[in-house]
């Protein structure tokens, strides 16, 4: 059985003491930030980028897959204790969680949560494990002309599925696809957009983009705000549910977990996307649907699910085709590149350990934080009390030294601080970042594909139709632009992220 | 005080006499910096890091790598350029920073590899060799190749890791020498394109030993031949391009380099202990896992090898009007 071969392999990397330290490290970080309002993963990925430039790719990749999953675990923590979703994932679950607590019943809430997350991340990692070789091995098939087309289904559903408006969507990608042509052209060794400054040869390093973007920027606008909160932590008690309790949360959490694997897997979806979709999914099948809102276990049990499973089964994208489809994905790009490794099909190949490593340690990670959120919730949320003003001017050093690290140029610190502002300006015009850190990415990719489809077609464009993938791919984002179009599904949109 | 007065000005005499040869004599005084024009954990880094660590013990002074990667190593190198010529900043350097991107891209490389850099001692040669897609090019030799591009100008397609790589004017200049016409597909690095070669979208490429060698032992690719003069130590079954296109030669080297002005007597203590350093039995080995063969070479020797590979690649790039303005 190769699978289990596989999987062995996995779990002696995974369980080496190095990885094993530094995935709890992660999770720790991943929990810590979830927990924290204000810093999500994608700034602590983009801030951690560089110092894993010591580490083993492999130890490298662990520990920032551990902080991406560990936060949706301790975004839950402050959404249903506090009210306050610590991660856009835990949005709605502060929802039912919140008042779940209100009524007492803080423990079983939480206890829903990890429970839900844990069972929907096992799942996911053998979703992961049983269906990204055969993808790989489908991708070695896969010409540039069909990968062009899987990018543009990525941005169109990219921009569909994020929360905001269309319109600031479309332009964010486009802003990143333009950030993202500087610098020397592939074909023809051309400088583009570099004025001549030799700091921007090679492009604006991605990572100073996520840390202007997403470090730097949400640190500003964080101090702009004021909090106000009402916790509940004193009254945990009773985290085992009742029996009546556990009948009505474990379909949900079977529900949440398909759910979520699937629509983590799509371009573009993820887990923010999938807790929202599950928790319109059990609202609508619910027998309980008039408690939703005032406190229904099945509307923490499904989203709960759903965001763990789809962080995790956003990773195949990623893993085998070398596409992120989504802003995290995107860093992990960014990652592997520092480390030399082009992320594609042959990553499986070439470093079999990283890849089962990386599942396998997605498993025990999971376990890890099981035991780290259910018995220290009190740690946790003490850690809300620590003073923005020891946090913020910490973490900005640290972003500093990080992107000058990256090529010892201080350059990359002026771009980073631009950047910043720009990120600022962006949020505070309702703009999200996040697709165009996706469109930086994928817009070079796009346009590599696309030149490199037509040189190998001598120059026709018919290339893009008559390749059978590639048609059907476009066939499919054709479709999704044309229900989106539908005036009714529009109208759904909108209201399925009005919680947001 | 007349006492303290006259030894200050016998010292300081002394010291104006005894301080140029003791500069040459002590070297090195400080830290000396390698600056690597490449990112940290690359094949390139991991060489300065084994040769480094050889220089440290042997000098008995500290030797760090900077990593300035960027520009196809570009940076790195104007960063050595521009360092105090004082033998305590020396870097590393291979065929496309010094013979091939200074023609390819004269306008933003900012030294002039001879003029404005001291060469030191090459210490490698990583051959590139000939491999195919055996599904997509029904050849088993180089003349058959050859006779199958001639047959078909242009409809085949090779890839390469990037504009102004040896990988890429390898494939320029077995073009040129053939008479053929192949269309080329660039990659940014070797992955990707080893990927696609699988996949059978390109069918050809000239590139690095270890990344391909294992896809051709596991029968993916077939490799035809080597890229470098006689055939290369790693397999004497396989035959070099040389032998049916005699002077074929198409290696990328790496040697290290220091600024213009660097005292004569350091940069001669410096090769020297290099190419002791590239002697050991365990560095050849070493390097012979990376796919790479360790040379020692004198700084006159890498000068004019130096010089011959910029006019070949400079006939190369232009024949082949590859000039980027």
């Amino acid at each position: 059985m190769d699978l289990i071969a596989n999987l062995s392999l996995g779990f002696a990397t995974a369980l080496s003491l190095q990885n094993l330290l530094y995935a709890f490290i992660g999770c720790l970080l991943g929990t810590l930030i979830g927990v924290l309002p204000g810093i999500g993963p994608v700034a602590t990925i983009a801030m951690l980028l560089p110092v894993t430039y010591g580490l083993s790719p492999t130890t490298a990749l662990i520990m920032l897959a551990g902080i991406f999953y560990g936060a949706q675990y301790g975004g839950s923590t402050t959404a249903i204790l506090v009210n306050l979703p610590g991660e856009s994932s835990s949005v709605v679950t502060a929802i039912d969680g919140y008042q779940m607590a209100r009524r007492g019943k803080a423990g079983t809430a939480l206890f829903t949560a990890g429970f839900g997350s844990f069972f929907a991340g096992c799942v996911a990692t053998l979703v992961l494990a049983a269906f990204a070789p055969a993808l790989a091995e489908l991708a070695f098939s896969f010409g540039p002309a069909d990968y062009f087309s899987l990018m543009v289904l990525g941005l169109v559903g990219a921009i569909i599925l994020s929360s905001g408006s269309i319109l600031k969507a479309i332009c964010m990608i486009l802003m990143g696809l333009l950030l993202g042509l500087i610098g020397t052209d592939v074909n023809s060794g051309v400088m583009r957009y570099t004025f001549g400054i030799p700091a921007l040869f090679d492009g604006i390093d991605f990572v100073c983009v996520a840390m202007g973007l997403f470090g730097f920027a949400e640190v500003i606008s964080n101090l702009s705000l004021k909090d106000k909160r009402e916790t509940f932590t004193n009254k945990v008690s009773g985290l085992w549910p009742s029996m009546a309790d556990f009948k009505r949360m474990l379909p949900a959490v079977f529900r949440g977990t398909t759910l979520g694997s699937v629509l983590g897997i799509l371009p573009g979806g993820g887990a923010v996307l999938s807790s929202f979709a599950a928790y319109t999914f059990e609202k609508k099948i619910s027998k309980y649907s008039d408690e939703f809102g005032k406190g229904a276990i099945e509307g923490v049990a499904g989203p709960e699910s759903a965001n763990n499973a789809a962080a995790q089964t956003s990773f195949i994208p990623l893993l085998t085709m070398g596409i992120p489809s989504n802003a995290v994905m995107a860093l992990m790009v960014g990652a592997m590149t520092i480390h030399n490794i082009t992320p594609g099909p042959q990553v499986m190949q070439n470093n079999p350990e990283l890849f089962w490593g990386l599942i396998a340690s997605m498993w025990v990670g999971n376990l890890m934080l099981v035991i780290l959120n259910l018995p220290m919730l009190g740690v946790w949320v003490k850690l809300l009390t620590i003073p923005y003003r020891f946090l913020y001017p910490a973490i900005l050093v640290f972003c500093c030294i990080g992107v000058y690290s990256l090529n010892s140029n201080v350059a990359n610190i002026y771009i980073t601080a631009i950047l910043s502002v720009f990120g600022y300006v962006l949020a505070k015009l309702g703009c999200e970042a996040a697709p165009m850190l996706l469109g930086f990415v994928l817009g070079p990719m796009m346009e590599e594909y696309f030149r490199r489809a037509l040189i190998l077609s001598q120059g026709s464009y018919s290339t893009f139709v008559t390749n059978p993938i590639s048609l059907s791919l476009l066939v499919a984002t054709a479709g999704l632009i044309t229900i989106m179009a539908v005036p009714s599904i529009k109208k759904k949109r909108q209201e399925a992220f009005q919680e947001d | 005080m007349k006492k303290t007065l006259f030894s200050l000005a016998v010292s300081a005499c002394l010291g104006l006499i005894a301080s140029p040869s003791m500069a040459k004599d002590e070297w090195p005084t400080d830290t000396v910096k390698i600056i690597v024009p490449f990112t940290a954990g690359g094949t390139t880094d991991i060489f300065a890091r084994v040769i480094g660590d050889h220089l440290q013990k042997a000098f008995g002074k500290p030797f760090i790598i900077e990593n300035v990667p960027g520009a196809g190593s570009v940076n790195g190198i104007a960063q050595v350029a521009r360092s105090k010529p004082d033998g305590l900043t020396i870097g590393i350097a291979s065929t496309s920073g010094l013979a091939i991107n200074p023609q390819l891209r004269p306008d933003q490389v900012p030294y002039k590899p001879l003029k404005d850099l001291i060469p030191v001692t090459m210490f490698d040669k990583v051959p590139n060799v000939l491999v195919i897609n055996s599904g997509k090019l029904p050849v088993k030799s180089v003349p058959e190749l050859i006779e199958y591009l001639k047959k078909n100008p242009g409809k085949v397609a090779y890839g390469s890791s990037g504009v102004g790589t040896s990988q890429h004017l390898a494939a320029e200049l077995f073009q040129q020498m053939t008479g053929t016409k192949i269309t080329h597909v660039p990659y940014p690095g070797s992955a990707r394109m080893v990927t696609d070669m699988i996949g059978g979208q390109v069918a050809m490429t000239f590139d690095n030993v270890p990344l391909l060698l294992p896809h051709v032992q596991g029968g993916k690719l077939t490799m035809l031949a080597t890229a470098t003069a006689k055939r290369a130590a790693f397999d004497e079954k396989v035959p070099a391009v040389a032998e049916f296109l005699p002077g074929f030669e198409a290696v990328a080297w790496h040697g290290f380099i220091a600024p213009a002005g660097t005292p004569k007597e350091i940069v001669d203590r410096l090769a020297a202990e290099v190419q002791a350093c590239m002697k050991k039995p365990e560095t050849i080995k070493k390097f012979s896992e990376a796919g790479a063969e360790a040379v020692a070479t004198s700084p006159k020797e890498f000068a004019d090898y130096i010089a011959a590979e910029m006019t070949k690649w400079k006939a190369v790039i232009e024949k082949a009007n590859l000039q980027v303005k």
